[in-house]
């Protein structure tokens, strides 16, 4: 995979090689041109010498012209202008010594040069001097010496150009080689160079490619994984689905049968405690005679057992009732609530002296109704449980434990063992017989199914004779 | 005392006629709901039905009671639910459907008290709900009540009264 900083790296190097190689380019091609250019100094250079020579010579030659008209006319004007001739030569043949004096061979020939003037203008000046002072001057112009020495120059002069002049060819050759040089460089060069750049460039274009191809396929296979999961997901969904339709068909199914079956229970199993319980009734009725003290007794007991059994039915089906019945949520003032309960207790039994401390409790919300039969039951418990105390006593409180307000109905009573905590909740579970304490055993079980059909929790703590504590949460 | 007999107390002419439709299929029921009658005095004129197809016969004279004056329908009915071949409810409704006997007093005497049934029985027009009590003794008192208000208190219907109509 490409990460950003080695992918700025590649970008780095893609702009650093092409200006590297065209700095390398620009060099060589600097170094070719100056090359270029100094052969092209030197042509220039070898006519500027040809034509300080050329100068320098007809200067050199004017000087017998004007030494034989002084001769001829006497007149001093020529010994004048031979005189500035002279320094004229001095100066020109110190150019040209300035021109040439990195050429050791030519700068020698322009000092055998200078020699040959300076023979001559000895001569020259001794001639003329000879003149002036009106001695024999003509033996010596006859002899012509300076004649001689003014040839040796001319000679020199000659070489010396002619030396310059195959200067000037193999220079101009040399130029033109150079052009040509830094005509095929360019070319060669930039057909070099635009090759290794293009296939650089091509090669980091590739390897990009290559890369971008990995990480694409890589991302298609993610991708890919991706889909399979969530389509994995999706079935697992529908399945899921499936099943919970199948399981609420299953639960529905279930309640219908419940449904069913309390019905069949609240009717068929009422229908023969009736008969029972009027047949014996029928018996003790009309045949009152016939029967002993033991007989109706024994009729009594089978009266108030199928009685009693009604009883455990009613509480049986309210109990399923219940657990079946929808939940309607609002708001309960849970104090309003256990004030009127307790009133309607005590208004049963007002004979009953009882210290109640009911004390105000946060409101819920809730179903009203189950939370009423929920603390109906278990004030009734502490009332019912209580009434042997001679001082009972019955509290209803709210403390607050980990976030969750935690309801507290407090009794004196009989209270329970700890022992058998696990049968305290349970459908039919009595820890007192009916002698001793009325009931059904399903009071409190009635009120587990509510507490836990409000998400809340229940449970208690009790001691045997010193009475009993319920606690409970709702959600 | 006639001048304290009130106004719509029916005159003993009238009550001999009066008739109790009871609809009941257990036999220890129907005994028992016959003599707590006894014992309020009310069981005269007391038809008994053991199943809804019967009820619907005596009603409107077909099968068994082919040829029966159905203008002579009796002042109250009293409906088990949990009956054979047509059950409580589906006799309330036929009942209810027909000219004839879609204003008789109907009283549903069953052991069932689950709120679905009390619901439909009124739905479907009944005009009181008993639930049977098991304890007997409540059961004679429940008649005894049964038998003043529907049979002595209550005015029925005119068609019930037959020919005066």
């Amino acid at each position: 995979m490409l990460d950003p900083t080695s992918f700025r790296r590649l970008l780095n190097r893609a702009l650093f090689f092409p200006v590297l190689l065209l700095l390398t380019l620009a060099a060589i091609l600097f170094y070719q041109i100056g090359d270029l250019l100094d052969a092209a100094y030197w042509v220039e250079h070898t006519d500027v010498v040809i034509t300080q020579a050329r100068v320098t010579r007809r200067v050199a030659e004017t000087m017998p012209g004007y030494q034989r008209l002084f001769f001829l006319t006497g007149d001093p004007q020529y010994r004048e202008k031979f005189n500035l001739a002279r320094s004229e030569f001095s100066k020109q043949i110190q150019k040209l010594k300035d021109d040439v004096k990195d050429n050791k061979g030519q700068k020698q020939s322009v000092v055998a040069w200078e020699n040959e003037f300076h023979r001559y203008l000895e001569i020259a000046e001794s001639e003329m001097a000879a003149f002036v002072e009106g001695k024999d001057y003509l033996t010596w112009v006859r002899r012509g010496e300076d004649e001689q020495a003014m040839e040796a120059l001319r000679s020199h002069a000659e070489r010396f150009v002619a030396t310059e002049a195959g200067y000037s060819t193999t220079r101009s050759a040399k130029a033109r080689h150079s052009g040509q040089a830094v005509r095929l460089s360019v070319l060669v060069l930039a057909l070099i160079f635009g090759t290794i750049l293009g296939f650089a460039i091509r090669k980091q274009l590739l390897d990009l490619g290559q890369t971008y191809v990995v990480a694409l396929k890589e991302v298609q296979t993610q991708s890919q994984e991706i889909e399979q999961q969530s389509k994995h997901i999706r079935e697992l969904n529908t399945g899921l689905e499936e099943r919970i339709r199948q399981r609420t068909t299953e639960l529905e199914a279930s309640n219908r049968e419940l449904e069913a079956f309390s019905y069949s229970v609240s009717h068929d199993l009422r229908a023969p405690l009736r008969s029972i319980d009027g047949m014996s009734l029928a018996l003790l009725e009309d045949y009152e005679a016939a029967l002993d003290d033991d007989g109706k007794k024994f009729l009594q007991r089978l009266r108030a057992n199928s009685q009693q059994m009604a009883t455990l039915i009613d509480s049986l089906l309210e109990l399923s009732r219940l657990t079946r019945a929808e939940m309607r949520r609002e708001p309960v003032n849970m104090t309003a609530l256990a004030d009127e309960i307790v009133a309607e207790i005590q208004a049963r039994q007002p004979e009953r002296k009882v210290a109640l401390d009911m004390q105000e409790v946060p409101d819920t919300v809730g179903d009203k109704r189950l939370l009423r039969v929920a603390l109906e039951n278990l004030l009734s418990n502490a009332w019912k449980y209580t009434a042997k105390q001679p001082e009972a006593q019955i509290v209803f409180s709210a403390s607050e434990q980990e976030g969750k307000t935690v309801y507290a109905v407090k009794d004196n009573g009989a209270g329970f063992d700890m022992a058998f905590y696990n049968k305290l909740f349970g459908a039919f579970q009595r820890l007192h017989s009916v002698n001793e304490f009325e009931g059904t055993g399903i009071g409190l079980a009635t009120v587990q199914r509510i507490i836990r059909r409000h998400g809340g929790q229940i449970w208690a703590e009790g001691e045997p004779g010193k009475g009993a504590t319920f606690f409970f949460t709702l959600s | 005392m006639p001048g304290l007999v009130c106004r719509s107390l029916k005159t003993v002419a009238e009550l001999e006629k009066t008739m109790i439709l009871l609809v009941e299929d257990n036999p220890d029921h129907e005994l028992l709901t016959v003599r707590a009658m006894k014992k309020n005095g009310i069981a005269e004129g007391l038809v008994v039905a053991r199943d809804g197809a019967e009820a619907l016969d005596y009603l409107f004279g077909t099968g068994s009671y082919e040829g029966r004056d159905t203008k002579e329908q009796p002042q109250v009915i009293l409906l088990d639910l949990q009956l054979p071949k047509i059950g409580g409810l589906e006799v309330l409704k036929r009942l209810r459907a027909d000219e004839r006997t879609k204003l008789l007093p109907v009283v549903i005497l069953t052991s069932s008290d689950e709120e679905s049934d009390l619901l439909e029985g009124y739905a479907l027009g009944s005009n009181s709900y008993i639930r049977k009590p098991v304890e007997f003794e409540h059961f004679i008192e429940a008649t005894r009540q049964l038998g003043l208000y529907w049979l002595v208190l209550n005015e029925a219907p005119p068609l019930s009264r037959g020919k005066e109509v």
